[in-house]
């Protein structure tokens, strides 16, 4: 038995260490990855440290939804600062700041946001270290009636559901302090796919939404620093009871859940 | 034969104590640059069995009498496979209830995780759990540290060794503790009965493979044939348990053959109290994250 165990011990290494080398190539499992239809952007940080350098601009003519997939393999933490002319739609300010560390195989660091017309630049930070930094970039237009609906949102009319959604829940967030509190709850008998939008108008303090079901959870699915609103998200769930809790710290405003079955 | 050609129980738990500490320290350090699956068999060759087979070779331990790789009868092959999937259906369903009984009572970690893996990745996850893991870690708690803890007990061995793999896995989280010192009296006590770790391996084997195979049916919630299932594969695992023989014919001299009687050293208590402060430690770690005290 000893040597049937170490043969398999053995031919386990044969196959194993491969895909391990495998995982690690670029060009094949792990590494930096091409996204079709993404163009490219690639920053080596072993040149030099940089401070809110300028790495990519561009103008949006009109309301636009930009994809980032980012990537590093660079052995330092690189700060990435996307900006906007613009108050991006349910932030409250103007720019995202991402840390991005080095991340292994298909992993990576992505965003997708509606931003309004206007210049969109990604100004990067980093020490002088080996490696590079990979920036994918996409950009599809977005529907002009949609963005205004949104942009009404973000301006605190929060009752501006998408067609078929319908309102849940709506709460006033002033005074109250709460953890992992449930507004709303509902139950599946099967499998489906609902659609949920979450807005808040919250300007203070700490405030996030999450979705927790039977094993899937959604957490900070609005939040009141970088998310304010969540529209029209798809969730393919199981059947059970889903509770949409809130979790809230000296906030104001206003919560609203809408629901589309 | 002599009472060296046995390990012993400070030795093993200083094994356990070593392997703990370097699996969780390499864990945390390479699981963000090498990912989980290449992770998992570095734990495995390098942590689990490296140190089982050092300790061998340092003190000229027989592989096949230590830690008993003797093969074993096809009946007794057969009843250990089936021992490990019964023993699958009894203890996914107790896993999921209490890591549901966790989150509503002490709450849910927040965690980003892993979105994605790759192929490579999810190829060597694959072949670990349902090779490498029931290898070495068979080797280690099963020939090892049990055996290690029979020459203290010989019919209470099996269980020393199932509660320290139990303890072992609440670095998978603290919902698997329980199930897994199931797992590992079951595992523990087919190794103990057929005399040879064999049985052990294809069990962990087979457990692990329905874990890959049937695990998504209970990844968000109990079907209600499912407790069923699990009620009919337990009164399925005792039977099966008890239909297990020594193998006369393959292996000579049993368990009872076995120096028994090793007391306890003051050393075998500081590295299994170290080791328990160690594990029970993530524990901890991980309730107060759930509780979201610690991030």
């Amino acid at each position: 038995m000893k040597k049937t165990v170490f043969t398999i011990l053995i031919i386990c290494l044969v196959a194993g260490i491969p895909l391990m080398v495998l995982d690690m190539n670029p060009a094949t499992g792990g590494g930096l990855k091409t996204l079709p239809g993404h163009s490219k952007i690639v920053v080596g940080t072993n040149d030099k440290s940089r401070e809110n350098e300028e790495v990519f601009s561009t103008v949006l003519k009109a309301p636009t939804f930009v994809d980032l997939y980012i990537q590093s393999d660079s052995k330092e933490t690189v700060t990435l600062e996307i900006s906007s002319d613009q108050r991006i739609i349910g932030k409250r300010d103007n720019k995202y700041v991402l840390y991005i560390n080095k991340v292994p195989g298909n992993s990576g660091y992505s965003l997708n946001q509606l931003f309004g017309p206007g210049n969109l630049t990604i100004r990067m930070t980093n020490e002088k270290s080996p490696g590079k930094l990979d920036i994918r970039y996409s950009e599809r237009p977005a529907d002009a009636s949609e963005y205004e609906r949104l942009s009404k949102i973000d301006n605190g009319d929060l009752d501006n559901p998408p067609e078929g959604y319908y309102e849940v829940c709506r709460i006033d967030l002033s005074g109250l302090n709460c953890n992992e509190e449930p507004v709303y709850s509902f139950t599946l008998d099967s499998a489906q796919t609902i659609g949920i939008s979450i807005y808040t108008d919250t300007e203070q303090g700490e405030m996030s939404v999450d979705i927790i079901g039977p094993g899937t959870n959604f957490f900070a699915v609005v939040n009141s620093v970088s998310n304010r609103i969540c529209d029209q998200l798809q969730l393919a769930l199981d059947k059970g009871t889903y509770e949409v809790r809130l979790n809230s710290e000296n906030a104001d405003g206003q919560l609203y859940v809408f629901i589309k079955k | 034969m002599t009472r060296s050609s046995y390990p012993t129980i400070t030795q093993a738990n200083m094994t356990y104590f070593i392997m703990a500490v370097l699996l969780l320290v390499s864990s945390i350090i390479l699981i963000p640059i090498l990912g989980p699956g290449t992770n998992l068999w570095i734990n495995e060759y390098v942590y689990i069995l490296l140190p089982a087979l050092l300790m061998s070779r340092i003190n000229g331990w027989k592989l096949e009498d230590t830690y008993r790789y003797k093969r074993i009868s096809s009946k007794n092959a057969v009843i250990s496979i089936l021992s490990g999937i019964s023993a699958w259906f009894f203890i996914s369903p107790v896993a999921k209830l209490i890591d549901i009984l966790l989150n509503e009572s002490v709450g849910i970690i927040k965690t980003k995780g892993f979105t994605n893996i790759s192929i490579s990745q999810g190829l060597l996850l694959l072949l670990g759990m349902v090779i490498l893991a029931p290898i070495c870690e068979e080797t280690l708690f099963r020939g090892l540290i049990q055996k290690a803890y029979e020459s203290h007990s010989s019919k209470h061995g099996f269980i020393y060794a199932g509660v320290l793999f139990g303890i072992f896995h609440i670095f998978n989280g603290v919902k698997d503790v329980l199930p897994a010192i199931v797992l590992g009296l079951v595992f523990g006590y087919v190794a103990y009965k057929t005399g040879s770790i064999a049985g052990s391996m294809l069990a962990h084997a087979a457990n692990n493979f329905c874990a890959l195979v049937f695990g998504s049916l209970i990844s968000s919630y109990i079907p209600s044939w499912f407790i069923f299932a699990g009620i009919i594969s337990l009164i399925a695992l005792i039977l099966l348990l008890r239909g297990l023989k020594t193998d006369a014919v393959h292996n000579e001299g049993t368990p009872a053959d076995e120096p028994t009687g090793q007391k306890f050293t003051k050393q075998a208590v500081i590295f299994l109290i170290l080791s328990l402060i160690l594990v029970l430690s993530a524990g901890v770690l991980e309730i107060l994250a759930r509780a979201g005290i610690f991030g």
